[in-house]
């Protein structure tokens, strides 16, 4: 049986298509080049990490519960050390902690209009003095629903020169607080406060 | 059959060349986009490096609880006023070209200027639309309230060196600003087309 014998015709390249497939791939490339990749600048950028050490703020506000806030400015400082001149040779640190602790409660708790009112005259005040900057933190405990913290927030947002922070915590901090101090930097009276170790 | 090897010889010419086209193209493309050698080109002159403020978070674990910061306050023109209206060094070079107008203006203590022809704070050389252009657009300027007293311009349009001088020697902080913060100048001008390289701060005789 005879095979047909198969013609070989000319083959040709088509430069047409090798055209129009090599400017789509072009485009696509370029295209695409352009939407993924990132500047030099933006490669370098670092993103600074909240500092794990203690803050600093110009007022604490610490919910306790929905209708009961503990406020503390530099005000606070005064109570502290009154306790600590009293007892602070004398008495055991616990005692003397639980001292600070109760008078603190005793005199900077207030209820949520309170606080509120008191925020309201803050910021009243940090609008007024364009020169004084101040932080207001806002310690909130794990269990206590966000909104808490939200009526607060938009009581003194606004304000450039009053900035705000939220971290978690309780008041138990302050009672279990490792130290309770009243120190003097740049002529200025500090309250410091470190808080226990959190597991 | 010549003709023919000829065209075929074209082909295999062609396709090399255009792999190298294509090649280069892609090589280029590369460098300007994966290496970032046109991100500089891209940013204005005028732009500031932008810099990340480290976000504060205290409390978590220890807090010190101070009295307010004091910050350092900047006189300058607060752009945010509204109604303020730039000059545009073009529109006052049309005005005329070899323009020389010194104004004395006072900075009230809201920050105003204030200044008018008819108490003589506005000398003028040269074309007295110049003049006429200027009082209008200072006349909506206002700065921050951080100091006040007596400010001199001298324009200077035809000037080779510096085309603005202010005098700031007769502005002092405000009463209300308190002895221990510093005030700063900042922008003391409000000029669209005019490099800040052309504008001093120096003494301007009146």
């Amino acid at each position: 049986m005879a095979f047909k014998k198969v013609e070989e015709g000319k083959h040709k390249l088509q430069l047409h298509s090798l055209i129009d497939m090599s400017f789509i791939l072009l485009l696509f490339f370029l295209v695409t080049s352009m939407i993924t990749q990132l500047s030099d600048t933006e490669q370098l950028l670092s993103i600074p990490t909240p500092e794990n050490k203690t803050g600093r703020a110009q007022i604490l506000v610490q919910i306790i519960g929905e209708n009961e806030y503990l406020y503390l400015d530099d005000s606070a400082s005064i109570i502290v050390d009154e306790v600590l001149r009293n007892y602070g040779d004398w008495k055991p640190w616990q005692w003397v902690r639980n001292e600070i602790v109760r008078r603190l409660s005793t005199q900077a708790t207030y209820s949520k209009s309170e606080l509120l009112l008191k925020l309201a005259l803050l910021k009243k005040q940090a609008d007024a003095k364009q020169e004084e900057n101040r932080f207001v933190l806002i310690r909130c405990p794990d269990e206590a629903p966000y909104y808490y913290v939200m009526d607060i927030i938009q009581s003194i947002a606004g304000s450039s020169n009053l900035n705000y922070g939220c971290v978690g915590g309780s008041l138990a901090d302050i009672k279990n607080a490792r130290k309770i101090n009243v120190s003097r930097k740049q002529n200025r009276e500090c309250l410091v406060i470190e808080f226990p170790d959190r597991i | 059959m010549t003709a023919n090897n000829f065209a075929k010889r074209k082909t295999i010419f062609r396709l090399p060349a255009l792999i190298v086209i294509l090649l280069l193209v892609l090589g280029m493309t590369y460098f300007l986009f994966f290496t970032g050698a046109t991100d500089d080109k891209n940013l204005s002159e005028f732009s500031d490096p932008d810099s990340l403020i480290i976000p504060p978070r205290p409390g978590v674990q220890g807090i010190i609880i101070t009295g307010p910061e004091i910050k350092d306050l900047v006189f300058a023109i607060d752009t945010r006023t509204a109604g303020i209206q730039p000059i545009m060094w073009q529109t006052l070079q049309a005005k005329g070209q070899t323009a020389e107008v010194t104004i004395r203006a006072k900075v009230l203590p809201n920050g105003n200027l204030n200044f008018s022809r008819e108490n003589g704070d506005i000398r003028d050389r040269g074309n007295p639309d110049a003049g006429k252009y200027l009082q209008e657009k200072m006349a909506t300027w206002a700065y921050f309230p951080h100091k006040t007293g007596v400010i001199l311009f001298y324009f200077n349009v035809g000037s080779k060196g510096k085309k603005l001088i202010i005098d700031i020697d007769g502005v002092k902080k405000s009463p209300g600003i308190s002895e221990r913060v510093r005030v700063k100048n900042g922008a003391l001008s409000y000029i669209e087309g005019l490099a800040w390289s052309q504008i001093a701060e120096g003494n301007v005789k009146w």
